[in-house]
């Protein structure tokens, strides 16, 4: 049952693009679109969805509710939203949300902090994938220890049907990009895009991951990696038939290199801040992430592997230089 | 067998909860392949290869959930299966119902839990502040768990609840027992009339093991975090705690525990326990006892030796320092004869590997006398395990210590760490090895298991040399414990190690087989 007593409840965080949207289209009317739990999709149009959630893991385009209740009690799919600047309102009138004490979450604050050296990537990387080995073996993660490219002391069990399945499109797909075969991956990518169980398919979180280390590359290498842009939105638009409207979403998002904000801060740990604390992220992200955390786990490990490959990171002169690896490097001064 | 396929327009589920219903659904009686997904064209290129595809597939859309099943009719219907789906459907919403809610902030956990007056928080360090900031603010008791906390936070706030009469334990502060409720890493202990201030986790842990093995119970255990009796923080929370248990009519005695203080704050708490109405026991691991005995309050020389105490002195009865060993003196002659004998000339190598801190500290000022060893955290600087000369030498780790632990899980967690350094640090010289067992809420689930697993590798490997090594351990836990107490000394003997009931008889017994190895060579 639909509780149809007015609701008051506070934002304590949205996203910044969502902010931006609100500010640039005031009075917009939205349908709900799917309600989880913790999560309602609101959808604007035919493509574009905001999302509420009352866990700690904000996406893109989302705001983070304070509010303990299932939302399930509150609202249904098709129930309609009006949206503003300052407050959302169900037309219902079973909620009101004010938006006027919330936080500005950043979603591309990924970049402004040093990046780490490629050996410590590589160490993180491995610490990731031996507690990964350890997690339940649901989605994609049976293929760990193939995709990995690791012998493991704790192999995954639960083997499942999907897993099997996709495995040797998963592991060429890998490699080609790990040759920055770009090309032969975006073929590839048709045998990935929607395939697995759920709202946002299990190959759907793999390839978030890698949209998301693929487009940071980009960031800190202007023009080195060329192929990538065009790859990323050419992946954002193969999703957009190819797979739930939630999961296209997501790739959207990821293919500008956003991404939720507790798969933000992982990231941010393995690439870039020293103190962060990989596993208490890393299990966030398994537990609490708006995705399956497992299978986005996995591509973060594979993509990783490509960005140590790929990227080999020096100080110089107290700064960060990226260069390509096995390349001189530039003499200070030079 | 016959096919057919369910669908939900518009249905949207998480993947971890459509494998759950998968599973379910293939375990029906009659059902002989199910597949559950949404309609995008590779889930349905699945279902045709899996040859589950019907006429019904025509139409599906990405956004659209199917479940497509081969089934028995004469077993099962189609209309069971769509309610068994229901059903579980509904069982894994009940779950992720109200009960199991993920509060985004304190200000909902405070709404979700109205009642509470305690909050344990464990966030990256750099975000702990702002959180025991909100705590303290709405009044709430906090035990911060997180490290990595800038000590001007660590002051401020501390100055903050003792200004508002809370407790703020922490930072990087593991253990208490709050009103009967073990909080982070502490052992299933009874309930009595023993109240202990603890700035150091396993030292705390080991004190009130030991008091329950005693027949005694505690009333309230309160950390205070490693640097809370340094000169910066003045002791606030030690100060707080003991005045707090002084205060406590559930508390008839009061047991402090910390590495030595500075001497301003050591100052401090001697005012305090020269007037306390209620007997106080206090081990400043190495500390000042003649300043101790001054004010009238109980020195120690153990941790054990602190438990002893405060049970004879609650039972009013007599106490002096406890130094030898449960076992009558013969025996533990016996015991290091027959351990020394089985170590060739060349083994006179101590390695003691210990996942807690406090119990590391105590090893190594109980065994300094008589021996120079290295460790990670030193009792003077120059025995740093980096001047450790050419690798060779006694060494004493504290395996949780930050350089251990970055990026991995406490060995008390996690027995990891611990098993590669048996693996990297014990070779063909090493004669002894002394390792703590520590159980408990928190701690791994078998760690008595992981060392002997450990042993028993180690020993595969120098039975190749021909030699064997004397492993001696301790057990900090109860028989109330969920790692079964009893079950781990067995498992530790069954390896042919030497169980101890305390880590200051384990580090006794190490001491005496060290010595006789030095008489040897």
């Amino acid at each position: 049952m639909v509780d149809m007593a007015m609701n008051e409840m506070n934002a304590k965080s949205i996203a910044d693009d969502l902010a931006d949207f609100l500010g640039d289209h005031p009075g917009q009317l939205a349908r709900v679109h799917s309600v989880f739990p913790h999560a309602v999709n609101l959808l604007i149009g035919e493509y574009e969805l905001i999302t509420l959630t009352n866990q700690g893991d904000i996406p893109p385009m989302g705001v983070l509710v304070d509010r303990g209740e299932t939302f399930t009690k509150l609202i249904k799919t098709g129930d309609e939203i009006l949206l503003d600047v300052d407050h959302f309102r169900a037309v219902s009138r079973a909620f009101t949300m004010d938006l006027r004490d919330a936080e500005t979450w950043k979603t591309g604050s990924m970049l402004s902090i040093d990046g780490r050296p490629v050996a410590d990537i590589a160490r993180i990387r491995l610490t990731l994938i031996r507690w990964l080995a350890k997690q339940p073996a649901q989605g994609l993660l049976p293929l760990l220890p193939r995709l990995a490219r690791q012998s493991l002391d704790h192999k995954p069990a639960n083997d499942n049907i999907y897993s099997r399945y996709i495995a040797n499109d998963l592991e060429v797909f890998t490699r080609a990009i790990n040759i920055s075969d770009w090309e032969c991956a975006l073929r590839l990518a048709d045998r990935l895009i929607g395939f697995g169980i759920g709202s946002t398919p299990s190959c759907d979180d793999f390839l978030a991951a890698y949209l998301v280390i693929l487009k940071i590359a980009d960031r800190l290498n202007p023009g080195r990696f060329p192929w990538v842009p065009e790859f990323n939105q050419s992946i954002a638009h193969k999703a957009k038939n190819r797979t739930t409207l939630i999961s296209a979403t997501m790739l959207k998002h990821a293919a500008d290199g956003k991404i939720s904000q507790i798969h933000q801060q992982l990231i941010q740990t393995c690439l870039f801040n020293k103190n962060g604390e990989l596993l208490h992220f890393a299990d966030l992200v398994m537990k609490h992430g708006a995705t399956s955390g497992g299978d986005f786990l996995l591509g973060l490990i594979c993509a990783l592997e490509w960005y140590q490959a790929a990227i080999t990171n020096t100080e110089k002169e107290g700064e960060r230089a990226w260069v390509e690896p096995n390349q001189p490097q530039p003499m200070p001064g030079i | 067998m016959t096919l057919h396929t369910s669908i939900k327009r518009n249905a949207y589920y998480d993947s971890v909860t459509l494998m759950l219903l998968s599973r379910e659904l293939q375990k029906l009686e009659g059902v002989e392949d199910v597949l559950v997904g949404m309609g995008t064209d590779l889930n349905l290129d699945l279902a045709r290869d899996l040859g589950l595809a019907t006429s019904e597939f025509e139409g599906l859309t990405p956004n659209d959930l199917f479940i497509a099943a081969k089934i028995d009719e004469a077993v099962i219907s189609m209309k069971a299966v769509e309610d068994a789906f229901k059903e579980q459907l509904n069982k894994s919403a009940e779950s992720e119902s109200d009960e199991d809610y993920q509060a985004p902030s304190l200000r909902s956990a405070i709404q979700a839990l109205p009642g509470a007056n305690m909050v344990l928080i464990s966030v990256p360090g750099q975000y702990a502040a702002a959180e025991v900031e909100d705590a303290l603010d709405a009044g709430l008791h906090v035990m911060l768990f997180s490290d990595n906390v800038p000590v001007e936070d660590e002051l401020r706030l501390k100055q903050k609840a003792v200004e508002k009469g809370l407790l703020m334990m922490g930072p990087d502060c593991g253990t208490a027992i709050i009103n009967g409720k073990p909080l982070c890493f502490a052992n299933a202990v009874r309930r009595g009339k023993i109240g202990v201030v603890g700035a150091s986790g396993t030292g705390t842990q080991e004190v009130t093991v030991q008091v329950h093995k005693l027949g005694e119970g505690l009333s309230q255990v309160i950390g205070t975090g490693g640097r809370d009796l340094k000169e910066q923080i003045g002791g606030l929370m030690m100060i707080q705690g003991f005045e707090s248990l002084i205060a406590d009519p559930e508390t008839e005695l009061i047991v402090l525990i910390s590495k030595p203080p500075a001497p301003s704050v050591a100052e401090k708490i001697y005012r305090i326990a020269k007037t306390s109405p209620k007997p106080v026991v206090i081990d400043f691991i190495g500390g000042d006892r003649a300043a101790i005995e001054a004010v009238g309050a109980i020195p120690c020389i153990s941790l054990e030796d602190a438990a002893q105490k405060a049970v004879k002195a609650l039972r009013g009865q007599a106490y002096e320092d406890f130094t030898g060993f449960s076992l009558p003196e013969v025996q533990i002659e016996e015991i290091v004869e027959k351990a020394v004998a089985k170590l060739k000339d060349d083994q006179t190598e101590l390695r003691a590997l210990f996942t807690g801190g406090t119990l590391a500290d105590e090893a190594m000022k109980l065994l300094g006398v008589h021996q120079a060893i290295y460790s990670n955290i030193p009792l003077t600087p120059e025995m740093a395990i980096e001047n450790l000369p050419a690798g060779r030498g006694h060494i004493c780790l504290d395996l949780g210590e930050d350089q251990f632990t970055r990026g991995r899980p406490h060995p008390m967690i996690d027995p990891q760490t611990r098993t590669e350094f048996f693996r990297s640090h014990i070779d063909g010289q090493t004669g002894v090895i002394l390792v703590d067992v520590v159980l408990g809420f928190g701690s791994y689930s078998d760690p008595a298991g992981a060392v002997a697993a450990s042993v028993r590798e180690i020993r595969q490997r120098l039975s190749k040399q021909g030699k064997d090594v004397v492993v001696i351990a301790s057990v900090c836990g109860t028989d109330l414990d969920s790692q079964d107490l009893n079950q781990s000394i067995k498992t530790l003997e069954a390896e042919g190690i030497l169980v101890m009931p305390s880590n200051a008889q384990a580090v006794r017994l190490t001491d005496l087989v060290m010595q006789r190895i030095k008489k040897g060579a």
